[in-house]
């Protein structure tokens, strides 16, 4: 896999709102069909470097590549045709529509159903909406949601909801897949079911996944390299454990008085 | 997913449109005439609640676009145009303004396209007084154009009956139309944009598009609606085409539920038929045509406002939402413990 150069690489990437800096030139490579955990303390800088990656912010200063390509320039609602899809920290799923329905949204990109032919609902329209109907049907399989296929988003549980999050990235098929705490809020079982899933979103699906994440425990069992931010620096970058293992690492979560002894 | 996927479902159709076929036949000139103005009603209010209901853009500017159809078909039928093509032609003007309305609006949100919307509408308003005061003749000028009899080629509409089963295809295709495209890609994006619009940019939703798209078939289907029914009351006339009438039509949408098409039908039978409702209360209950004449207007307008409120308060579901709560409770019988109860999400 290392052959072809990284999935993502960010170069140099400054973030600023007036006189905040939000990321201070930001570098990281992420190698194709990895597990890249992000962590940080509060305000670190973690869901803006996510923002910038996926179009939702511009970055002040520095370049953003796909596969290569600087991809800055690429408005938010093309950014998932480049092959970047992404979850929110709020799930952000539409709670009146069904499981099946977010799902389909996630499919958008892939369709060309317009107005009238949606209307008509005749021939390619329909063929279309059968033929993305089972590509769903497959991944909500893969989630296993199938209980859920058909109720309202709203009415499940937190987890569920979550992982429907997850879902409906997956249906806009990505190289690509930036999670935003995906794991906070879930208690133990769903947080180990969340891990199986991401596991088998890399091994089955060849997905690269960036991964931000408060709990630094599963980060450093599920990531292959790990970055920690802080004030919108790099404070480390590495294999999980060489990251976690480093002092200034430590200092970052424990405090500085505790690290500094 | 299919329309009409259970037998029930397919059943209660069949009845439907049994009992929609044999109503002529039974029921006398006024009160078909009523259906007749519902049926016209309810293609309007399917029309903003593709903008408002499902893409989420407020607009004060349906009346405003019923009126163009409405003018449009007057000017296009002058031409001795036949009466399909005149209101495909008014379909398609339809199409074009909501595009060139939609346009501006793409950098508005909220509160601000409803502003916008309601300069529209003052805009569209005054032209229709222009055009209506152009000709020679000023009694025309006052009370508005007739329109020619709606001659399909093989049948002329010229009885409440023949209206009756026009208009009842009209709205079946329309309907068939409506939820076709709620079941696909574009209205799930309309819903996307309504719901989360950054969310629904990063699944690669191009808001800019969907909002025209939404403005543009809005406009055209609403262009429709106003074209049918100038032929259908047989003249055209700027005094119908009052901000009261907007705000009744998005008032439809709202107590009828955001974005069902089921509770425009449900909105809409409510809004256009509450005023006979109280008129009939009104003879039911032996009223003296001096108090008729005092309070029947304002018991309209106090009424409409007064269920206005409750439904923005009680119920912002709208009717639809009711319904689906009877739903549930039928369908949970009898674990279910209030049909009332209000479900928290």
């Amino acid at each position: 896999m290392a052959e072809a150069g990284p999935i993502l690489s960010v170069k140099g990437v400054s973030l600023r709102f007036k006189g905040l800096v939000a990321l201070d030139s930001v570098s990281l490579d992420v190698p194709e069909g990895i597990i890249f955990g992000l962590v940080g303390p509060n305000g670190a800088g973690k869901t803006c470097l996510l923002n910038v990656v996926s179009g939702v912010l511009p970055q002040s200063e520095g370049e953003v590549f796909f596969k290569g390509r600087e991809i800055s320039g690429v408005p938010l609602h093309r950014r998932v045709d480049v092959g970047i899809g992404r979850t929110f920290q709020g799930v952000e799923l539409i709670a009146e529509l069904s499981v099946l329905e977010n799902m389909l949204i996630g499919r958008h990109h892939l369709m060309t159903t317009g107005v009238i032919t949606g209307g008509l609902f005749y021939g390619a329209a329909r063929k279309e909406e059968i033929r993305h109907r089972e590509a769903v049907e497959e991944i909500i399989e893969f989630f296993e949601l199938e209980r859920y296929r058909k109720s309202p988003v709203g009415m499940l549980p937190f987890g569920i909801q979550k992982l429907v999050g997850v879902a409906r990235a997956i249906c806009s098929e990505p190289r690509l897949l930036l999670l935003d705490e995906v794991a906070s809020g879930l208690n133990n079982q769903e947080k180990q079911d969340l891990s199986r899933f991401m596991l088998r979103i890399k091994h089955t699906r060849q997905i690269t996944m960036v991964w931000v994440e408060h709990d630094v425990r599963m980060v450093s069992e599920l990531a292959d390299a790990v970055m920690v931010l802080d004030y919108g620096r790099v404070v480390a970058q590495g294999s999980p454990d060489d990251v976690l293992h480093d002092p200034a690492v430590q200092r970052v979560f424990i405090g500085r008085s505790a690290g500094d002894g | 997913m299919a329309l009409f996927d259970t037998p029930y479902r397919k059943a209660g159709m069949a009845l439907l449109l049994g009992v929609g076929l044999i109503l002529p036949l039974v029921a006398g000139n006024q009160l078909l005439h009523i259906f007749n103005l519902t049926m016209l009603v309810i293609v309007g209010a399917l029309a903003l609640n593709l903008l408002t209901g499902f893409a989420g853009q407020l607009s004060l500017g349906h009346a405003a676009f019923l009126g163009v159809g409405g003018y449009v078909s007057h000017f296009v039928s002058q031409a001795g145009i036949p009466f399909p093509l005149v209101v495909l032609a008014a379909t398609a003007f339809g199409g074009a303004l909501g595009f060139l309305v939609g346009a501006p609006a793409l950098r508005l949100r909220g509160l601000y396209i409803v502003l916008a919307t309601v300069g529209f509408h003052y805009i569209v308003l005054y032209l229709i007084h222009v055009y209506q005061s152009s000709g020679e003749d000023s009694i025309l000028a006052l009370t508005g154009f007739l329109m020619p009899e709606a001659d399909l080629g093989f049948v002329v509409l010229d009885s409440a009956v023949r209206w009756f089963y026009f208009l009842g295809g009209v709205l079946i295709l329309t309907t068939a139309f409506c939820l076709n495209l709620a079941r696909t890609r574009v209205a799930r994006a309309w819903i996307a944009l309504r719901e989360r619009d950054i969310t629904a940019a990063a699944l690669g939703i191009n808001l800019a598009v969907y909002k025209l798209k939404a403005f543009v078939v809005s406009s055209a289907l609403a262009c429709m609606a106003g074209s049918l029914l100038v032929y259908y009351l047989g003249s055209v006339s700027a005094e119908y085409y009052t901000l009261d009438l907007a705000v009744s039509y998005l008032a439809m949408v709202v107590i009828g539920g955001y974005g069902s098409i089921f509770g425009s039908y449900l909105g809409a039978c409510f809004i256009a038929l509450m005023p006979f409702f109280i008129t009939w209360l009104f003879e039911f209950f032996e009223a003296s045509p001096r108090t008729q004449v005092q309070l029947l207007v304002p018991s309209q307008v106090i009424v409409f406002g007064l269920v206005m409120i409750g439904f923005l308060i009680f119920e912002p579901r709208g009717l639809i939402g009711i319904w689906r709560r009877i739903r549930v409770y039928f369908e949970l019988w009898p674990l279910s413990r209030s049909i009332l109860a209000v479900r928290r999400d």
